[in-house]
């Protein structure tokens, strides 16, 4: 090779690594805008992706529920402002690249959005917010108070205040020369993110005790969109327990038939220390070690509804060995349990021993009674008692069975003898597929739908209205319960728009989680704002 | 007595002398429009003839005409003031749409309805945060050692053992 030939080629590596430097700095150019001690911040690079098609119409409901109805009108009124139909004006700004971050958690703390534009995109975002020139690539918007500049085929807009223009300022210094060392780039928490070729991916840093921060990488899918979910953590979140294990999916998929939720998780029988307080109460509720080696570190939760009272049904599932010796350790170890549950129920009377043999003859065949039927009335009372009147748990019913299948069988208990029938059934028909099982720390569902119409009948913490017939002067319902109501109304109605979600995810370490969810939207509007309803009177009293 | 009487007078019609004037001077106007004044009548007959022709029109014009105008002059001003007013009414209809982001900046209804959401998506997760919290507390570390298990002791059941 001739020393010419040789520069040529020396000079055209140069030029390909100068280029593809270049191209990957500016794949993070949104994140480069940000402080590094920004608190929230989005990078979203192709949202036309998530809004394409069909799943803009699934995804405008989510949105809507998340952000609120006057947010998403606001969009018309752009329309408008642009003179172009909504469609138009849509994949005009989403098209492209947008940014937005929060530098700080303050309350009134100021913000930054981002659009990087052609000058005709450049253009329609300015008369949509009738912004005028103020300075060769500055613009102020009197009306809508902001101010906005020009800068390397971005335009920053900010409030128009002292800050939000020093924000600019800020960010259009790092937009020629991304600086890791002052911005989001260099932020340790965010380094999976950066790497992600995600079209939406937004950075969350938490304060208080929880601590450090949660990554989220969006992407759209057939009939939604996923998300990679990374949060590294001070303290353990959520009271998920790290460990892993070879799960059944597809049980957990044949279970979407009439769950409001489930999630699937390892577990070995010893009680953690987020049970203490419930084996202070309980002691026989720690299984025996002889009943723990027949677990086979499955354990599966179902959320139901009951079909009688406004309240969740649970059932807990136990995934054994050996399903003839499980029904007798069952048995025994419920026996106790029972019996637990009665001792901490009834108190005696202050004219009552302490110790009365024929009180204690007449519990003990009532409970001999309830493990023959395999049930035990005392859960009720207990909840009431233990977990407070306003969580209404109090028609529950502790009731258990042994489920035998060809590759074992199940403990299952729950709280409700329908629910259990329920679960039993579709135990013992999926639990022994051969499908591949991810060994992973947890999986699950949640049917926002149901979950949605299960926590508007339940309305947990919500103090009940005085009945107006019977007090008509009743003093109105506290502010408290007012605000429990509506978040609980927000709640559900973000649920049911989400519609169906499907996650697993595992923890590397116990301050880490690693999650990915599969959200089908519902597609639809969910019910327009309204107060909570209450039950009509006497209808909890059939 | 009708008003067309010679009998009728100034003071009964409660009507100023010069607006009765202004009338007839109108409705002779009109007749001399449409031709119907002779322009050779000179005698007293003809004057009379005149007078009675002229009031006779002026009564059906001042009876009739506002009956049947009257209608059509409303709906035309209601047709005009309609038009007038139709681009009013759409920017009300929309800004109505649009909720109040007609009326205040943008970016502020943006920023109080993100707000408000998540204030309330936060009391509903403190809620249930509430109800979930005895179930999961904070979970031990992986890496801490368990507390030991206490065994399942019949003696703490509320019954002596038989």
């Amino acid at each position: 090779m001739t020393s010419s030939t040789r520069a040529v080629v020396w000079r055209l590596s140069a030029a390909w690594i100068v280029a593809w430097s270049s191209t990957a700095g500016a794949d993070n150019a949104g994140f480069a805008l940000a402080p590094k001690e920004s608190v929230l911040a989005v990078d979203a690079r192709g949202i036309s992706d998530l809004l394409d098609g069909p799943r803009g119409a699934l995804v405008r409901p989510v949105l809507e529920a998340f952000a609120g109805s006057d947010a998403l009108g606001t969009f018309d009124v752009l329309a408008k402002r642009a003179n172009a139909p909504g469609e138009k004006v849509a994949r005009d700004v989403f098209s492209g690249r947008i940014a937005f971050f929060l530098p700080s958690a303050d309350p009134g703390a100021e913000w930054l959005l981002g659009f990087e534009s052609d000058d005709q995109r450049c253009e329609h975002v300015l008369r949509m917010l009738s912004a005028k020139m103020s300075a060769p690539g500055r613009f102020e918007s009197a009306g809508e108070r902001l101010s906005m500049r020009r800068v390397g085929g971005w335009l920053l807009i900010a409030p128009a205040t002292e800050r939000g223009r020093a924000l600019i300022d800020e960010s259009a210094v790092r937009v020629p020369v991304e600086d890791a060392a002052k911005s989001l780039l260099g932020e340790p928490l965010m380094q999976d993110l950066l790497a992600s070729d995600a079209p939406v991916r937004v950075f969350m840093r938490h304060s208080g005790s929880l601590g450090g921060a949660t990554a989220i990488a969006l992407r759209g899918a057939k009939l939604g969109f996923h998300a990679e979910v990374a949060g590294n953590y001070e303290s353990a979140p959520f009271g998920l327990t790290p460990g892993r294990h070879a799960l059944d999916a597809h049980l957990v998929r044949a279970l979407e038939d009439r769950a409001v939720m489930v999630l699937s998780n390892p577990a070995d029988g010893v009680p953690s220390k987020s049970d203490a307080f419930w084996v202070a109460l309980l002691p026989e509720i720690v299984p025996p070690p002889a009943m723990r080696t027949n677990l086979a570190g499955e354990r599966v939760l179902m959320i139901g509804m009951s079909a009688d009272t406004p309240m969740p049904t649970l059932a807990c599932a136990w995934r054994i060995e050996d399903a003839e010796q499980a029904e007798a350790d069952q048995d025994h170890f419920m026996k106790g349990v029972c019996c637990a549950l009665g001792r901490t129920v009834e108190q005696p009377r202050s004219d009552q021993k302490e110790s009365d043999l024929a009180r204690d003859r007449a519990t003990a065949e009532l409970a001999e009674a309830q493990i023959a039927e395999r049930r035990c009335a005392e859960l009720g009372p207990f909840a009431d008692r233990y977990l407070g009147r306003p969580l209404k748990l109090g028609s529950s019913v502790l009731c258990w069975s042994t489920v035998e299948t060809p590759c074992g069988g199940w403990q299952v208990y729950s709280s409700d003898p329908r629910w259990l029938a329920d679960v039993t059934e579709r135990l013992a028909a999926s639990s022994c597929s051969g499908d591949a099982r991810p060994s992973v720390g947890g999986i699950g569902f949640c049917d926002g739908v149901r979950a949605s119409a299960m926590l508007r009948r339940w309305q947990p913490l919500v103090e009940p209205r005085p009945d107006a017939l019977t007090a008509p002067k009743a003093p109105p319902r506290p502010a408290a319960s007012d605000r429990i109501s509506r978040g609980i109304l927000a709640l559900s109605d973000m649920m049911e728009r989400l519609g169906r979600v499907r996650f697993r995810y595992e923890m590397p370490s116990p301050t880490a989680i690693r999650a990915h969810f599969e959200v089908e939207p519902q597609g639809r509007l969910g019910e327009p704002a309204r107060r909570l309803t209450e039950p009509k009177p006497g209808a909890s009293r059939e | 007595m009708s008003w067309r009487d010679d009998a009728w007078s100034d003071a009964q019609t409660g009507r100023s002398g010069f607006s009765l004037r202004a009338e007839r001077l109108l409705v002779r106007v009109l007749l001399v429009l449409r031709g119907d004044v002779r322009e050779g009548a000179k005698s007293a007959t003809e004057r009379r003839q005149d007078r009675r022709r002229a009031e006779e029109l002026a009564d059906i014009i001042l009876t009739d005409f506002p009956r049947r105008a009257i209608p059509f002059g409303i709906a035309a001003v209601a047709i005009i003031v309609l038009l007038c007013t139709m681009p009013l009414m759409r920017d009300l209809f929309s800004g109505s749409t649009a909720r109040s982001a007609g009326v205040a900046p943008v970016a502020n209804v943006v920023e109080s309805s993100l707000r408000a959401r998540s204030a309330e998506m936060s009391d509903g997760l403190e809620a249930l945060r509430a109800v979930v919290a005895p179930f999961a507390a904070d979970a031990a570390p992986a890496n801490e050692p368990r507390e030991a298990v206490a065994p399942c002791c019949d003696a703490a059941a509320p019954f002596k053992r038989s």
